[in-house]
């Protein structure tokens, strides 16, 4: 493995990130906060190492595999580790493992707080922890190689040891060109959301905060009460029509964006991903009215919640504990779904289930055709088989995963429902789950243990498994 | 520009490679996952994987008349068909791989009317080049520049050469040639004047025709009459080499194993001697007069083969030996053991290739060996901003030479206080992947992107789907 190279563009990130720690500092200079001492020394600090590790000399050769993992999943931990900073510095919290477990929170647009007092916080917190969800949706690593003239090497292996699916591709052919029109149409959702929610009432700052977890499907607020705080319809609709938004593949934007209007409807994934939203809004309204009365109301509410946790955002409008057990365990397992492959979402992904039930249904067809040789084809593209025993390893492995870690935390004094949903909200990156992890409460009472477990699953899920578990394994250090 | 490549073969992947380190936008098709996968790692370009249907492909990627498309696929049926479609979906210019000397032959339409831009014959070509190795033999490789009036000529360095262990500056000093490259154990070297020149070295004179011949007898290095040739593997480049052979008036004898192929090339070939048998057993070689002969020449489809049948009949007393080896890596172990020179197809037929993509500006350009750098031929335009600034405050970009500045039909081996003036053609050394802004500087024209970030958009206004 060629060290240098890695150590070279964990460099870059981390000079990224300092430079984006500028947008915060800027924020609480504004408004004449005592945070910006601490945003500023973070910027030294991470600047400092960025630039050292930067000189890195790097033997002359492609980002393989092993570069390629090491980068992501060692780049992440690092901005993990150097964006707790701020926290630590301007007293949010008072130990480490609070502060990495905000930032891990954070980037992989989790949205799991440990902050029990949100407003209580600057501006300048807050804007840093919800442009942590910003950077992690589409990827701090997408944005460094789109800064990168990566000449005569190909980071492909990065981009795809950090991007959602089990398919990811480029664009065009250019790696730092594909990277970028990812970014553009990502900071033009980002602008368009803001000017929605400044329309329909939310001041700016709340505007920019909330766009930042939106597009990122994140989830952080700058409420105690989520986006229940606000009560207002207007504001709920603007961000559910964009979290729904952010769970679909950007590459279909670009499709849309270069005139194809068609392969936006003609995207199975697409179809499949509205279907299911459908189906559970649809169940979850008729459950809820009985004791709502209000239809309309209900609707609205399950639109919500819905589109919020299978897009892996998170947010709350109300407390669903309180709902039916029929429409908690419709969300419990929308947990697992995720978005569409290629979005800024967690979970398991519609693609890979869709692979999945095709893979199912090809063994009953085998069962009766015993010698068909039948390809397994998703809008007329066909998968190739490795791909889709990747998919069903992966499936396997995610679920193994949470029933391992549900399995540890029942030993860190949680009840069954606590701990499965925490685990599961983690996994995927969703934020709140049910009982003590519910969205009315947070995640500030779970023990120390509990928490940097947490912290490592929320990485997990964020790079999709392999690219953390492959770290760990002995084959990998093995040459 | 957008360069479509069909086929991720050698070919495919060279061009791939040396296209992706400059402005082009390049996109490689091909139906194996598994060679996909390798240009993936390794290479900054889009893959597609075609699924057989790669007509298919090409008309979802949106051919537009910008675009270049180049069908380098494994059948020349395949290749043809693909250039029609391009050349139906309005591509700018079509290039094919063309093995089948039949098919070169009906393919002679009027040029209007032909949907291929440019026919690559890859076994054509390389006879070619033997013929013109064999016409210098000290040589290992010959390039042609400014129309023939200037040679770039490789040389092996052997123990017993005078050059061992003498300084570049003492052998460039008459202005006449100059040392542009060496390859050492692989690897490509720009030198400067204080390098020193080892034992095993490869170097690259460059200089005007008739001078290179008389610094070639100043080292001892003679060139050789030849009369008598053999060729080892009766293959497509053996046929080609024997016609070409039997015009000169050499006699050639091929060996061949395969009776059937031997039968047959005796019926094409009446004044080339077929023999059937193994071209590396050693009573064959000596009944058949290895001891004579002048250069023995391997060209069957296996490298090891090649490259030790190659040696065997320099140690039974060939004058010269000419293997031919696929695999790149296999390059420069083959001249440290002993085989003075190596031809490789697919390098011809990259830099064939390379020099028609890019001839609005380039008049021809061969790669060296291992296809590290690139010797590049200019023709300076009026508007160029490099002209009447002496070379050495040029700031020309690292690892690049101008050699050689042709004038008025004159050779200018250039000082660092020379100047390029308008209307020369000039012949400059770089490595491949600073070739493109070698090309940048002394043009000079404002096609660097200036902000990438939406020409991403603008460049590719027809996407492909994932």
């Amino acid at each position: 493995m060629d060290s240098g190279l890695v150590l070279k563009t964990i460099g870059h990130l981390l000079i990224v990130e300092a430079v984006f720690m500028i947008a915060p500092l800027g924020v609480s200079i504004y408004y004449g906060e005592s945070d910006f001492k601490a945003f500023f020394i973070a910027i030294l600090i991470t600047a400092f190492v960025g630039t050292i590790l930067s000189f890195s000399r790097a033997r002359k050769e492609a980002v393989r595999y092993k570069e390629g993992f090491m980068i992501v999943g060692l780049g992440w931990l690092l901005i993990s580790i150097f964006g707790a900073i701020p926290f630590l510095l301007a007293g949010t919290f008072d130990n480490f493992i609070d502060a990495f477990f905000e930032t891990v929170s954070g980037f992989t647009t989790t949205g799991a707080s440990v902050l029990k007092d949100i407003e209580s916080q600057p501006h300048g917190i807050l804007f840093w922890r919800s442009l942590t969800h910003w950077l992690g949706g589409m990827g701090v690593l997408a944005f460094t190689l789109s800064l990168l003239p990566a000449v005569g090497m190909s980071s492909l292996n990065i981009l795809k040891a950090e991007s959602t699916g089990p398919t990811p591709g480029k664009l065009v052919p250019k790696i730092a060109e594909t990277a970028r029109i990812l970014y553009i149409i990502y900071i033009l959702l980002t602008g368009l959301e803001i000017i929605f929610l400044k329309i329909g009432g939310m001041p700016l700052f709340d505007a920019v905060t909330h766009t930042f977890a939106t597009v990122g499907t994140g989830g952080f607020s700058t409420k105690n009460k989520s986006i229940a705080a606000y009560n207002m319809p207007s504001i709920e609709w603007v961000i559910m029509i964009f979290t729904f938004l952010a769970g679909v593949n950007f590459s279909l934007y670009y499709d849309v964006l270069m005139g194809k209007f068609k392969s936006l409807f003609k995207d199975r994934e697409f179809q499949f991903y509205c279907t299911v939203i459908g189906i559970a809004i649809i169940l979850i309204t008729i459950n809820i009215t009985d004791s709502w009365g209000n239809i309309l109301l209900s609707f609205r509410q399950a639109a919500f919640q819905v589109v919020t946790i299978i897009t892996s955002t998170g947010f709350a409008t109300l407390d669903y504990s309180i709902w039916p057990a029929f429409s908690k365990m419709i969300l419990f397992i929308l947990m697992f779904f995720g978005g569409c492959a290629g979005s800024t979402s967690g979970g398991i992904k519609i693609l890979r289930v869709m692979i999945v039930f095709k893979y199912i249904k090809r063994e009953f067809y085998k069962l009766i055709h015993p010698n068909s040789v039948i390809s397994i084809r998703i809008g007329g593209q066909t998968i190739p088989e490795n791909v889709v025993q990747n998919v069903i390893a992966f499936v396997l492995l995610y679920f193994l995963i949470f029933a391992g870690l549900s399995l540890i935390l029942l030993t860190q004094d949680m009840d069954l429902i606590s701990s499965t949903s925490a685990v599961v909200a983690s996994l995927s990156n969703i934020g709140p789950g049910f009982g003590s992890v519910g969205p009315a409460m947070n995640y500030a009472g779970l023990t120390t243990f509990t928490k940097i477990l947490l912290s490592f699953t929320m990485i997990l899920g964020r790079l999709e498994i392999y690219t953390v578990l492959i770290l760990i394994t002995p084959i990998f250090w093995k040459d | 520009m957008r360069v479509i490549i069909i086929g991720a073969g050698k070919v495919g992947y060279n061009i791939a490679s040396a296209l992706s380190k400059e402005m082009y936008d390049v996109i490689v098709i091909d139906n194996d996952e598994e060679v996909l996968k390798k240009v993936d790692d390794t290479l900054d370009v889009l893959t597609i994987h075609s699924n057989g249907l790669i007509g298919k492909s090409l008309s979802k990627i949106g051919v537009n008349k910008d675009d270049i498309v180049i069908a380098v696929t494994e059948s020349d049926e395949t290749n043809i068909l693909l250039c029609l479609s391009a050349k139906h979906l309005e591509a700018g210019r079509t290039i094919a791989r063309i093995r089948n000397p039949e098919y070169e032959n009906d393919l002679s339409l009027p040029k209007e009317k032909l949907p291929i831009d440019f026919i690559i014959n890859p076994e054509k070509t390389t006879a070619e080049e033997i013929v013109r190795l064999l016409t210098f033999s000290p040589a290992g490789m010959i390039n042609e520049f400014g129309d023939g009036s200037v040679q770039m000529v490789q040389l092996n360095v052997q123990d017993d050469s005078p050059l061992n262990n003498k300084m570049l500056k003492e052998q460039n000093n008459q202005g006449k040639y100059l040392i542009a490259a060496i390859i050492r154990d692989g690897e490509t070297i720009i030198p400067k004047g204080d390098h020193y020149i080892k034992t095993g070295d490869n170097i690259f004179v460059i200089g005007q025709k008739k001078e290179i011949a008389g610094y070639f007898s100043s080292i001892g290095e003679v060139p050789l009459e030849i009369k008598r040739v053999i060729i080892l593997g009766g293959g497509r480049i053996s046929y080609y080499l024997a016609e070409y052979m039997s015009k000169l008036g050499i006699s050639t004898k091929i060996i061949e194993k395969d009776m059937e192929r031997c039968k047959r090339l005796s019926e094409e070939l009446p004044d080339t001697l077929i023999i059937h048998g193994d071209g590396t057993d050693l009573e064959l070689l000596k009944s058949e007069g290895i001891a004579t002969t002048d250069a023995f020449i391997a060209l069957s489809g296996f490298d090891e083969e090649n490259i030790l049948a190659t040696l065997l009949a320099r140690q039974n007393g060939a004058k010269k030996g000419i293997a031919k080896v696929n695999r790149e890596n296999y390059i420069s172990l083959a001249s440290n053991i002993g085989v003075d020179t190596t031809i490789t197809p697919s390098l011809i037929t990259t830099s064939k290739i390379l020099g028609f993509i890019r001839r609005e500006t380039v008049l021809s350009l061969s790669l060296l060996p291992g296809g590290e750098a690139e010797v590049i031929e200019f023709f300076i335009g009026p508007e160029t901003r490099a002209v009447d600034i002496p070379l050495k405050e040029l700031n020309l970009p690292e690892d690049t030479i101008i050699t050689t500045i042709i004038r008025d039909n004159k050779v200018i081996i250039p000082h660092g206080q020379d100047v390029i003036k308008k209307y020369d053609r000039i012949i400059v050394i770089t490595k491949a992947e600073t070739a493109g802004l070698v090309r940048e500087f002394l043009l000079g024209k404002e096609r660097i992107r200036k902000n990438g970030f939406w020409t991403g958009f603008k460049n590719n206004r027809s996407s492909v789907n994932r």
